[in-house]
């Protein structure tokens, strides 16, 4: 027992973190070691941090940290919203359902209230690149896919595909599961997607739908932008070449040997 | 052919980032989750905003390495960004509203800690952001008033004002709540 007065939170959590030195970690330690509270509380912290830990593992910290270094998100300003925000929807026809992946039409829940699409994809000014939004069934808030991280699906999630073309003009989308099926997605058949002028090179442009990825396992979203119009049939070989390059192994896919940026996305199915 | 291109993470010497994201997780990072989550009351909000917190640290790492307190200095950020991301979504949480203790108790720990918490998080809504973040530090990482000056950049007597109007508003609002009850029990 002790009746001392107990230790302050910040200071608790500043001893639990190491960063305490000099008189002030010796009395702390004193006092833990005679208080059954603060030893609580200290073991609460430990807790927390290893419920961290198994929540959100390194990669994928690391590669959230990374990405939200390299475009950060904008809050807007409270005071420059109306009280309802902007909002917007998705509403897209039916299209056809591929093998192993259903294309939903549906009103996707809305962005971050008050958030503009730019301002949510936080794209890098000027570049090529994409930003893959995620949805959950039945609306609520919407997150961004991870880059270089294995991203963890939950049931009825579906997913949207933005790019920023640059000075590509063609766009194509497929992807691949870890069993080595593979599903063309934008275009189904035939040859890329030409990307329209109406817009600027570095403005974002969604491919139309959203995506559920159905099935277990893991699947690899792969968009490439290119300035020449490619034959998915092409493409579907050149995943597949990748693919037993790679011992069939996804996340050992190699970059596939055709012209072209591409941007990998890589999830695990509910 | 032209040789195909994959997207690569951008930044300084990508093993000493690596290094320094894996001392930020190991130390801080199940804090500032804590700290994000408990404002936010949302995983997906909150791991946003923690990612947004320690991308700051990481690209202001040379300031952030010299901070006496990384820990403090951080949760100082992310207590700031949460509060902001709640401002300008205008989030319904504070119509949620149900105050269960006084705002500041004596006792400290336990399920008394975590009501106290609640009753400070459910009030910030009635606020302004300087007013919120100082009711944060002030009753739930228990700073003292120099120290939350210190760390907000402002005088005593301003965080001592800006406390004593929230503690105010919980107590009109402890007492709106206690005369509903009763005029629901009769």
């Amino acid at each position: 027992m002790t009746t001392e007065p107990h230790v302050k939170e910040m200071a608790l959590r500043r001893f639990w973190a190491g960063e305490l030195a000099g008189a002030e970690k010796p009395a702390i330690e004193a006092h833990t070691a005679a208080c059954a509270r603060c030893r609580a509380r200290l073991k609460e912290m430990n807790d927390e941090q290893r419920r961290f830990e198994q929540e959100i593992s390194f990669d994928r910290f690391a590669a959230g940290v990374e990405r939200a270094a390299r475009t950060p998100r904008r809050v807007p300003a409270a005071r420059g919203l109306s009280p309802s925000g902007p909002t917007m929807r998705w509403f897209f026809p039916l299209a056809s359902v591929a093998a192993a992946v259903a294309l939903t039409f549906t009103f996707a829940p809305r962005l971050r209230d008050g958030v503009t699409v730019d301002h949510a994809l936080g794209r890098i000014k000027g570049g090529s690149g994409i930003t893959v939004q995620i949805a959950p069934a039945g609306g609520g808030p919407q997150r961004t896919a991870a880059v270089g991280a294995f991203e963890t699906l939950s049931p009825g999630e579906r997913i949207r595909i933005g790019y920023q073309p640059g000075m590509h003009q063609f766009v194509t989308a497929l992807s691949i599961d870890d069993q080595g099926e593979i599903t063309p997605l934008y275009p189904e058949a035939g040859r890329s997607l030409p990307i329209g002028r109406s817009k600027g090179p570095s403005a974002t442009r969604y491919l139309p739908d959203s995506v559920e990825f159905t099935g277990k396992g893991s699947e690899r979203l792969i968009v490439i932008l290119s300035d020449q119009a490619l034959e998915v049939q092409s493409v579907k070989q050149a995943v597949s070449a990748a693919f037993e390059a790679a011992r069939r192994d996804l996340t050992l896919l190699p970059a596939l040997d055709l012209p072209g940026e591409q941007f990998h996305r890589t999830f695990v199915k509910p | 052919m032209p040789k195909p291109t994959l997207e690569v993470l951008q930044g300084g010497s990508a093993a000493d980032s690596r290094a320094a994201l894996r001392d930020l997780y190991s130390k801080f990072g199940g804090s500032v989750f804590g700290r994000c989550s408990y404002l936010l009351k949302d995983r997906s909000k909150a791991e946003d905003a923690m990612q947004d917190v320690f991308a700051k640290a990481l690209t202001h790492l040379a300031e952030f390495r010299s901070e006496a307190s990384p820990l403090t200095w951080l949760m100082k950020i992310a207590t700031h960004h949460c509060l902001n991301v709640l401002r300008a979504e205008r989030a319904p949480w504070h119509q949620r509203f149900r105050r269960q203790e006084k705002a500041r108790s004596e006792a400290h720990g336990g399920p008394q800690l975590f009501e106290d918490r609640e009753a400070v998080r459910h009030l910030l809504s009635r606020c302004d952001l300087e007013t919120q973040a100082a009711a944060v530090h002030y009753f739930v990482d228990e700073m003292t008033l120099e120290e939350i000056a210190s760390l907000l950049g402002r005088s005593v007597p301003t965080i001592r004002k800006r406390l004593e109007g929230f503690t105010r508003l919980g107590q009109q609002e402890y007492g709106a709540a206690r005369e509903n009850e009763e005029e629901n029990r009769s």
